[in-house]
């Protein structure tokens, strides 16, 4: 099968939903003629021209703001934040405008809107370009949020999340852009609130998404003794925690991995949900692995250490076993 | 701050030693490691030091002393003005009358609150995950019974309670699951046990039974609907014969036995949750239309586990049916408080001699197990004539 990238499959997705409906625009910094900080968004500006791929300032709470008015007034604006560590910038406009507008005009606006951010570790990108934010927009009601661990998924979920009607947070993985996979059918359009099951198992659960889907896919080849169960829930809102229970219920054990700072994570809300609803099933504690609790480092050998690792995740599956 | 002072585990085996001596008295000051006293066991003599510097404020058992591992037996204050308080001392000295008086009788100290503490510090807290405590209540396993191979040995899991259910069952762990398991298993054991039970045998004709019974389901089935069975003869004729014998149709409580007006029989039915044993109720004054549509309603109830208490209890006299699992004769256990059961046999051709001559005949054996309490055997020999008797000659089932 035809193998292409992560960047590869989502900007085709793009592409395809921009050639489908003329009502999306993209907005970001350098993603117009130049085609984006990692190429992720080549050749669109050629092909749509500068009218549809509109190159800001470096002013997210700006061009955020603009994009939520563009939003409610017709259009369906995709917001390229490049680093999701500069959401910081314009969280306002996600969270007290975009969020709520469909809510506070009582249902008589909406804001298909698109915000588009890289996340994650990527070669000691340090302090403010390596973090997975993504639990910030978790805790807000009236957000989707999206991520991927492989190219079919990418190209299926951009689909999706630019048919939908309120914004949508869409995150992509810096450590795989350029990793490839299976390519997508071209009309390959995944729904929300549906999880990947990467691999079955009877033994023990791992829930991980985007890079640390990929690492557990690599943890469980060291451990062929134990039958793993692999789900990506691939949007973390809507969460498809109905495939977890009852991977849970069938297994009795569950390890998260997950790449967000660990309190008040994905791992923790997964965790307590699955505390909650599948108690009995339990057969050892719920465990997760996240990150150290610390601000990432430039040190290469200090990154690894904070980052949950390979032969890390198979330690904690063998040991999560012996439980 | 007040520490107490225990008697140290002394391995698996030891749940006792003898207190030979004191090195310290209330009062002295004691420094870590400082030896506190000795005590003896089965195994060994062993002194004891102090876990922590400060003064033995108080000794609670005395040389000579018989004490649980894991009693108390002194306390140690680390600061000054550290006493002991009047409500604890109260307590403590009851404690101790408590071994004293066990010594003058000649038995071992063991209050069963401290046997209970020195458990807990011999094995330590179990923990025991709910998948596996589910698993343990679903299959009837005794936890502490199970052993753990989890995590420092003491993590009982699923796999552990599974093992053990299969050890416990000789064999699959699905046997000793099932609603009705727990109960059979008590009654049986307790019937078996406490029941005198005497076992008559007799082989009866059964052409005109297997006749009359084909005719029956011919010419009634399909306006009623219901299809009547050996069984139901065979609870109509028990049914007849219990009311011909008082004597028989009666339950032993204590040390009588109670004669019952109604004629409520038991029948013993097979279902996927286990045995079950429900009481159909008079029915000597029904139909053998009525009789099956009760026993049919009583199966189902009985599989779908909806009995009702009051169809389990009561009852002077149950009927066992393995005929149609191809049995030819066998020996049941009372249902206490019952005074016997019938087991019946499969009918089949067997070689029968009439007038001196060997002749294929349907036949069925029938064999009652008696309370001897109850009944004796002329009777119960008495009682099972009538009612061979009864299905020799099965009209007499339908004319009553």
């Amino acid at each position: 099968m035809k193998q292409i990238s992560n960047l590869e499959a989502v900007r085709d997705a793009i592409a395809m939903e921009m050639r489908a409906n003329p009502d999306i625009i993209l907005l970001g910094e350098g993603t117009g003629e130049r085609g984006g900080s990692f190429a992720h968004t080549k050749n669109l500006y050629q092909e749509f021209g500068a009218k549809r791929l509109i190159d800001t300032p470096i002013a997210e709470l700006g061009f955020t703001g603009l994009a939520v008015g563009a939003a409610a007034t017709g259009l369906h604006p995709i917001v390229d934040l490049m680093f999701v560590d500069f959401a910081a910038e314009c969280m306002s406009q996600i969270v007290n405008q975009a969020s709520k507008l469909h809510y506070v005009s009582n249902g008589q606006s909406c804001v298909p809107m698109l915000v588009r951010a890289a996340m994650g570790t990527i070669k000691g990108a340090a302090a403010h370009h390596s973090s997975c934010l993504y639990p910030w927009f978790m805790h807000i009601p009236g957000l989707k949020v999206v991520t991927y661990s492989n190219p079919v998924d990418g190209y299926g979920l951009m689909r999706s999340a630019l048919r939908e009607p309120n914004p949508v947070i869409f995150l992509d993985h810096k450590t795989l852009y350029s990793v490839k996979g299976d390519a997508p059918d071209e009309e390959t359009v995944i729904p929300f609130g549906k999880a990947r099951v990467y691999k079955e198992g009877t033994d023990l659960t791992v829930v991980a998404v985007a890079l640390m889907a990929q690492r557990v896919l690599e943890a469980v080849k060291q451990t062929p003794d134990i039958s793993v169960e692999v789900i990506d829930p691939r949007t973390l809102v809507p969460l498809d925690l109905e495939t977890i229970f009852a991977s849970v219920r069938k297994t009795g054990r569950l390890l998260i991995v997950d790449e967000a700072y660990p309190v008040c994570s994905f791992a923790s809300e997964v965790a307590a949900q699955v505390a909650s609803e599948c108690l009995y099933d339990l057969d050892a504690p719920v465990r997760r692995i996240n990150p150290k609790a610390i601000t990432h480092p430039f040190s290469p050998p200090l990154e690894q250490a904070m980052i949950p690792q390979v032969p890390q995740i198979a330690q904690a599956i063998r040991d999560l076993m012996e439980e | 701050m007040i520490v107490d002072v225990e008697v140290p585990n002394q391995g698996l085996t030891i749940t006792e030693a003898t207190l030979l001596l004191w090195l310290k008295q209330p009062g002295d000051a004691v420094v870590k490691g400082d030896i506190l006293f000795e005590i003896e066991t089965d195994k060994a003599t062993q002194e004891i030091e102090s876990p922590i510097s400060g003064t033995l404020l108080q000794v609670l058992a005395q040389a000579g002393d018989v004490v649980p591992l894991g009693q108390i037996v002194a306390k140690i204050g680390t600061e000054a003005g550290d006493e002991v308080g009047a409500g604890e001392a109260r307590d403590d000295s009851r404690d101790e009358s408590d071994i004293r008086n066990a010594r003058d009788r000649g038995e071992s100290a063991a209050p069963n609150v401290v046997v209970e503490q020195a458990k807990d510090i011999e094995g330590g807290r179990r923990m025991v995950s709910p998948r596996a405590r589910r698993a343990a209540r679903r299959l009837g396993v005794d936890l502490t019974s199970v052993q753990p191979t989890g995590a420092h040995g003491r993590h009982v899991r699923e796999r552990d309670v599974l093992l053990a259910a299969e050890e416990n069952a000789g064999a699959s762990a699905a046997r000793v699951s099932g609603r009705y398991r727990a109960k059979t298993a008590e009654q049986t054991a307790l019937s078996f046990r406490d029941t005198p039970h005497f076992y008559l045998t007799r082989e009866v004709r059964a052409d005109r039974l297997a006749a009359l019974r084909a005719d029956m389901v011919r010419d009634t089935e399909a306006e009623t609907g219901v299809r009547i069975s050996i069984t139901d003869f065979l609870l109509k004729a028990l049914a007849l014969a219990l009311r011909a014998f008082p004597s028989v149709n009666s339950q032993r409580r204590n040390d009588t036995v109670a004669l019952l007006s109604a004629v409520n029989i038991g029948l013993a039915v097979d279902t996927a949750e286990g045995l079950a044993a429900p009481i159909l109720q008079s029915v000597d004054t029904q139909s053998l239309t009525a009789i099956a549509r009760a026993r049919i309603e009583a199966a189902r109830r009985a599989a779908e586990g909806t009995l009702r208490n009051s169809d389990i209890v009561g009852g002077s006299f149950t009927l066992t049916n393995l005929g149609p699992l191809g049995v030819d004769q066998f020996d049941a256990i009372i249902v206490p408080p019952q005074s016997g059961i019938l087991a019946a046999g499969a009918i089949k051709m067997r070689p029968h001699v009439i007038d001196g001559e060997v002749r294929a005949c349907n036949t069925l054996f029938l064999t009652l197990a008696m309370d001897h309490r109850v009944v004796d055997g002329a009777e119960a020999a008495r009682f099972l004539d009538f009612l061979a008797n009864l299905i020799e000659k099965p009209t007499l089932l339908c004319s009553q």
